[in-house]
């Protein structure tokens, strides 16, 4: 659980004490985390812990209130509009429920990005969707309408168009939520397989342990706004922190409580002796 | 006890004409950046062309019926009223002049809001809600530019446009009525009607409220779909007041364009 | 194909549309109202406009010619002087006159444009100076009755 602190050339996105609050409630606090190069590094958190904001950030969708994002040794809040969008081109984005095009088709949502950034022949482009849409099994599936298609399907033609520009750096908002266990297994092997294959660095931002733990090489876990410890799967799992082994072994209770701050029970009911 | 509700309801009023200035200023930030940003749609009129088909040709049948049901309401009631003073010719004159004043201009905006802005804030606010927006800009693509300035210029060049066809229903109608089913004199009404409504002062001018009314609704219905809440909720919410807003913003403007243009010297 | 008919639905609407400001403008607006900026002005002194407006017609022979382009209160001379501006292909002789006139019992006021019989012709900025000012209800009613009285007081 050692935080790793080696050479920047390593890290590709580098969180720097970075805090957000929205208003004045504190979302993150004091974040430093790096994100290794051609690995895939998941964000372990509960709901409500930021994690969304996290990868906001790396997005550039949100400023940091204090700290610095830095995208490959550039921080994301001091870039210009246009800098800024040139960063995205090399990012890519699964969103949690695809937020793919619902006016236009399979094949469409993934021409999308090519067509708004290249200047390709309709012989070329088409070709790429059909290789791009081929990567995540939907090949036969590119004449469809969103609306037609699974969770499942929806989320692997999302990952066809986050990759259409061949992206450094991918990242997976909850990428498994709301899918059967098959559906879960061929996304997280796609996330193996494509981060193998085209030495994206990925970030997977998860409540989903059990799956991520096997696929990943680096974890971060997020607790309040803060990290509470961050390795590789292995020491994740071995580890003894109760905050990381309530979250690990999903027990109930714990630092993390079930019960929302209330007044004593027995007296909320009006049974309590003392009047 | 009164002294309370009178307290909490000037709280009220402040809180409420606080929310409204803080609303009319991102709105115009809102339309800054909209005009700011309107390159794209020059140098891509393909994205043009799908938001006029969008906002105008989608709204072409509603305008047409309505034209001509206003017209031949106007029509009849203008004849019953004009028989009694024995100007029944006049009636041309009066369906034109109040179309092409005030009518077309007007109910052709309230009906573009209700058909085409309501669905222009359900469009936006479906995209922001399913993170559609949020998609496109991580891609790179600036959704103002992509998205929401074509659809503000299609609606804006449509506006005028289906006013005019608006007030030309409303005048075929009025003539169905009187003169074909009712018998009054066609010469007489065509003539009496151009003797008495000036190009300039008559018809560029009601051309002129609807390019304002067309701006005014148009702007209304893309901030209120941008503004929402990204939930199911938010959006029908937002449907909602953009019905509501344009409408009162399209009777007030009228009232300040009439002052201006049609009295005085 | 699904492009085509977008572009067959919008080609339909603004071809709809400009038919429809077509209508508007050769259909209902009078094309014989001719553009009042287009033409010479001429100027003349009343006593009195009475309701008389801006953009009032000017009309000679009951035919349109012109339309009411500036009115003024000439302080020197306690008039006011009306300036009308005639369309270019109207020519009247020097002499002409001018008389406020009323359309019909309570219609509106129009300036009525008589030829005379000079030679030379109207040009831009002349004044004519044969007018009749509009007639005051009260002022012609006043004279009536002191008419009758007068006449009434020779009988006796």
């Amino acid at each position: 659980m050692n935080p790793i602190s080696e050479k920047k050339s390593h890290s590709l996105v580098d969180f720097n004490s970075v805090g957000f609050s929205y208003g004045k409630m504190e979302i993150l606090k004091d974040i430093n985390v790096s994100l290794p190069r051609g690995k895939i590094t998941a964000i372990f958190g509960g709901s409500g812990t930021g994690k969304t904001t996290f990868l906001r950030l790396m997005g550039g969708q949100l400023r940091p209130s204090q700290g610095a994002v830095n995208f490959d040794g550039i921080p994301i809040n001091k870039m210009s509009y246009r800098e800024l969008y040139a960063a995205r081109r090399r990012m890519g984005m699964l969103f949690q429920f695809g937020a793919l095009f619902t006016d236009l088709t399979v094949f469409e949502n993934v021409a999308f990005p090519l067509r708004e950034h290249t200047n390709l022949s309709a012989k070329l482009l088409r070709d790429l969707v059909v290789m791009k849409l081929h990567a995540v099994g939907l090949r036969g599936a590119k004449n469809l309408n969103t609306s037609e298609l699974s969770g499942g399907m929806a989320r692997r033609v999302a990952l066809a168009r986050a990759i259409a520009l061949d992206p450094e750096l991918i990242m997976y908002d909850e990428p498994f939520t709301g899918l059967d266990p098959i559906a879960t297994a061929v996304i997280a092997n796609l996330i193996r397989k494509l981060n193998n294959a085209l030495g994206i660095t990925s970030v997977l931002v998860t409540h989903d342990v059990e799956v991520s733990l096997q696929i990943v090489d680096y974890c971060v876990v997020l607790a309040s706004g803060e990290v509470v410890g961050q390795g590789t799967p292995q020491e994740i799992r071995q580890s003894d922190n109760p905050l990381i082994k309530q979250f690990i072994n999903g027990q109930i209770d714990g630092p993390v409580p079930l019960h929302y701050p209330a007044p004593d029970y027995t007296r909320d009911l009006g049974v309590s002796s003392e009047k | 006890m009164r002294n309370n509700t009178l307290f909490r309801g000037m709280i009220l009023v402040g809180k409420l004409t606080i929310d409204g200035v803080w609303k009319i200023g991102s709105a115009s930030r809102f339309m800054f950046y909209v005009i700011c940003r309107s390159g794209m749609t020059v140098r891509r009129p393909r994205l043009l062309l799908d938001e006029i088909y969008f906002a105008g040709a989608l709204s072409l049948i509603i305008i047409i019926v309505s034209g001509l049901f206003v017209g031949l309401v106007l029509g009849l009631q203008g004849y019953e009223t004009l028989k009694r003073y024995g100007s029944a010719e006049a009636v041309g004159t009066l369906v034109a002049l109040s179309l092409v004043r005030e009518l077309g201009p007007v109910v052709a905006a309230l009906l573009f809001a209700s058909r085409a802005g309501s669905a222009m804030t359900a469009k936006i606010g479906i995209m922001k809600s399913t993170e559609q927006l949020s998609a496109m800009e991580m891609m790179a693509v600036d959704p103002y530019s992509r998205v929401v300035t074509p659809m503000f210029w299609g609606g804006f060049f449509s506006m005028p446009l289906l006013a005019a066809i608006f007030s030309a229903m409303g005048i075929f109608g009025g003539y169905l009525i009187t003169v074909v089913v009712i018998g009054v004199d066609g010469g007489a009404f065509w003539s009496q009607m151009q003797a008495s409504v000036d190009f300039q002062g008559d018809i560029l001018n009601g051309i002129y409220k609807s390019v304002v009314f067309g701006f005014a609704v148009n702007a209304i219905a893309l901030f209120e779909g941008f503004d929402c809440l990204p939930t199911a909720e938010g959006v029908s919410r937002a449907v909602t007041r953009t019905v509501v807003t344009s409408a009162l913003a399209v009777l007030a403007l009228d009232f300040v364009l009439t002052a201006f243009m049609f009295t005085g010297a | 194909m699904q492009r085509g008919t977008v572009d067959i639905w919008v080609g339909i609407f603004v071809t709809v549309g400009f038919l429809g400001l077509l209508f508007l403008a050769l259909k209902v607006g009078s094309a014989n109202n001719f553009s009042v900026s287009d033409g010479y002005v001429v100027s003349a002194e009343f006593d009195n406009i009475g309701g008389l407006k801006v953009k009032a017609p000017v009309k000679s022979a009951g035919v349109v010619v012109g339309r009411v382009d500036r009115i003024v209160f000439n302080n020197s001379t306690l008039r006011a002087t009306v300036t009308i501006r005639l369309g270019r292909q109207f020519e009247f002789p020097k002499d002409s006159s001018v008389s406020i006139l009323t359309a019909g019992l309570l219609g509106e006021q129009y300036i009525g444009l008589d030829g005379g019989g000079d030679i030379d012709l109207l040009v831009n900025g002349d004044k004519i100076l044969l007018t009749q000012s509009a007639m005051v209800l009260e002022k012609v009613i006043g004279q009536f009755l002191f008419n009758k009285a007068s006449e009434s007081g020779k009988k006796n």
